[in-house]
């Protein structure tokens, strides 16, 4: 029997499936169904004693609760009913008046207590749920102020959080649901590169390059085929880039980039004509305007990994750099030197990952086709389809916010 | 061709286990089998737990004047009820205007059928006619009675919109009970169920006796389930 005593003296604690919610300078109720075992003061004293975070709670009998008719016969029923074999969702209340006092009590806590046999048995209430969501009991022949600190310590123990005002908890009930709430994520970056482009696209045979990859220009103008750049400057080439670009839901986006390369004329350097030169460069500008689509992971916290694909429209042109030897003035071919279009069109075909750590940082590697060509349908245009692949490389400081 | 047999006596047997009238009932925790025959139980009369479809056709095969159908086969099956379960426990009566105070409830029994409830409320007892208060209530909280009915088409939602063609004739006299044994001391649902009883009809005419016979039929069914 002794032994039995001192199991029941070690307190029991059915259910902690929750924690409750700890509120600074928080009200507690206090409703008992039969004697009162704590009081209200007390129960308040061992909360400021068992927590110093909680502030300056205050502790109130539930007189209101008591007086209730049809709150009394649900008191008396959990009095009847309260057994250690039945679970919190056993002992709801079902009558809708009382559901309704329960989820009527906003942020407060109600504490629950009523003697039976040799016991007293504490349910904790709030208004997130009708059922208790704290069961605890204890022998009577502990003394109350210990019973009231166990209390205090296992339920309210936790650091507490502020009340909301009315209009706080307002806000917070039209709230949507996360799943709802989805704000755009606006992402805003600038960033540089570099990158190497070429006519040859991988994969597919030499032929369909030899012609013009092998062509030389002579007497400044004279190429077999002029249908493409690459018949007159070299194709292989650095080039670089900065660009400014915006997405939004992490989904859709716009970028505008900036490309200069330099290219030399392929001339024929056996050719006497040439002999004047010192150099003969190209450099190509293109300006591209591009749509994103883009998918964001994010692996862990630190990191985003971010593939894309993105269609580009090219605005694209050549100036040129031309230089002879000292003393040297231009032979009469010189005067009649071949000339690039003043501009090109063209689309591109991109595919790229950027990985961006801690939001703001990122590095992007980026590799697509791209063509260009003229407007104009007459034949002998320079550079009419001007075919290029390229992989590139940049880094990207990042703005982003919700 | 063993394979075919196989085949066909899956098939049986799946037309044999659906084909089972559905076992749906809910026990509370503290549910430790069916009262002694010394127990007070109290019967709640059925009051609106009553209910008739195809009146007319009851009224002409009955012979009882519509106006007074209803009221009429409530008071004989609230008899007859209880005078089953009096063979079961020592029964007193609880009118039905203890009924008009209960709580609507739902009650799930399976993943899909639930039934509406009315219980009493927490914390009351209810007394029968005579003032005494019994240890248990036997509550019926809905009596279908009608034509080729089934019980999934009125508990289980998923079957609740299934569009019952409005037949002349019937094959069976079909009475649907949902029941709760309420312990009246502690306000707990102990034990719920839905019964279903179909009495085949000769040349769709039905009299007292064949009715009688299906009510019995549902008390020894709700019995069975306890």
């Amino acid at each position: 029997m002794f032994k039995k005593i001192i199991i029941l003296a070690i307190f029991l604690i059915l259910s902690s499936h929750a924690a409750s919610n700890v509120w600074k300078d928080g009200e507690f109720l206090l409703w008992s169904y039969g004697k009162r075992y704590i009081s209200a003061a007390d129960f308040c004293f061992a909360l400021r004693y068992e927590n110093e975070k909680i502030g300056n709670p205050g502790c109130y009998e539930a007189g209101d609760l008591e007086r209730d008719t049809v709150a009394s016969l649900y008191a008396k029923w959990l009095n009847t009913n309260l057994d250690t074999r039945l679970a919190p969702e056993d002992l709801r209340p079902r009558n809708p008046y009382v559901v309704e006092r329960l989820q009527s009590l906003r942020d407060r806590n109600l504490l629950f207590s009523t003697v039976k046999g040799n016991q007293i048995w504490f349910l904790l209430f709030d208004e997130t749920s009708v059922e208790p969501r704290e069961i605890a009991l204890f022998p009577l022949s502990m003394d109350s102020a210990k019973i009231a600190r166990k209390i205090a310590n296992d339920w309210f123990g936790s650091t507490p959080q502020i009340r909301l005002s009315d209009s706080e908890r307002a806000a917070k009930q039209r709230e949507p649901d996360e799943y709802f709430a989805e704000q755009p994520m606006y992402d805003v970056w600038f960033g540089i590169g570099t990158g190497w482009s070429r006519a040859k696209v991988p994969l597919t045979p030499n032929s369909w390059y030899k012609r013009t990859l092998n062509s030389r220009i002579k007497n400044y103008r004279d190429v077999r085929d002029s249908t493409s750049a690459w018949s007159f400057v070299e194709d292989s080439s650095p080039f670089y880039s900065a660009y400014v670009g915006g997405s939004l839901y992490d989904f859709i986006g716009l970028e505008f980039e900036l490309h200069r390369s330099s290219h030399k004329a392929k001339i024929d350097k056996s050719d006497a004509t040439y002999e004047e030169l010192d150099h003969w460069t190209f450099n190509r500008y293109e300006l591209m305007l591009s749509l994103i689509f883009m998918r964001v992971f994010t692996p862990i916290p630190q990191i985003e990994i971010e593939p894309y694909a993105s269609a580009s429209f090219i605005y694209s042109f050549f100036t040129e750099d031309i230089a002879f030897k000292d003393g040297e003035f231009g032979s009469g071919f010189y005067k009649t030197r071949f000339d690039f279009q003043s501009y090109y069109t063209g689309v591109g075909l991109n595919l790229g990952l950027r990985t961006a750590f801690f939001k703001n940082y990122a590095i992007n590697v980026r590799t697509g086709i791209a063509s260009r060509g003229t407007s104009m349908v007459t034949e002998n245009v320079i550079g009419s389809s001007t075919t290029d692949v390229y992989v590139a490389a940049g880094l990207e400081y990042h703005f982003r916010w919700k | 061709m063993g394979g075919r047999k196989l085949k066909f006596i899956l098939i049986a047997a799946f037309f044999f286990f659906t084909s089972c009238s559905p076992n749906f009932t809910n026990s509370h925790k503290m549910y430790h089998g069916s009262p002694p025959k010394s127990e007070s139980i109290g019967y709640v009369e059925l009051g609106e737990g009553f209910m008739l479809t195809r009146a007319d056709w009851f009224a002409k095969k009955l012979n009882i004047h519509g106006d007074s159908i209803y009221s009429k086969l409530e008071t004989l099956t609230d008899s007859i009820i209880s005078g089953e379960l009096q063979k079961s426990w020592g029964l007193s009566v609880v009118s039905e205007k203890e009924r008009g105070n209960f709580l609507k409830e739902t009650l799930k029994m399976d993943k899909t059928v639930f039934i509406k409830t009315k219980f009493p409320q927490q914390g009351a007892e209810i007394s029968n006619n005579k003032g005494n208060i019994p240890n248990y209530l036997f509550i019926i909280h809905e009596y279908t009675i009608g034509g080729d009915l089934e019980a999934e088409n009125f508990y289980d939602y998923t079957k609740a919109n299934v569009e019952l063609a409005s037949r002349n004739k019937f094959k069976n006299l079909s009475i649907i009970a949902t029941f709760t044994l309420w312990d009246n001391k502690k306000q707990l649902p102990l034990k719920s169920g839905i019964v279903s009883v179909q009495k085949p009809l000769k040349n769709d005419s039905i009299d007292r006796d064949l009715y009688i016979n299906a009510t019995k039929a549902v008390v020894g069914e709700c019995l069975k389930k306890l």
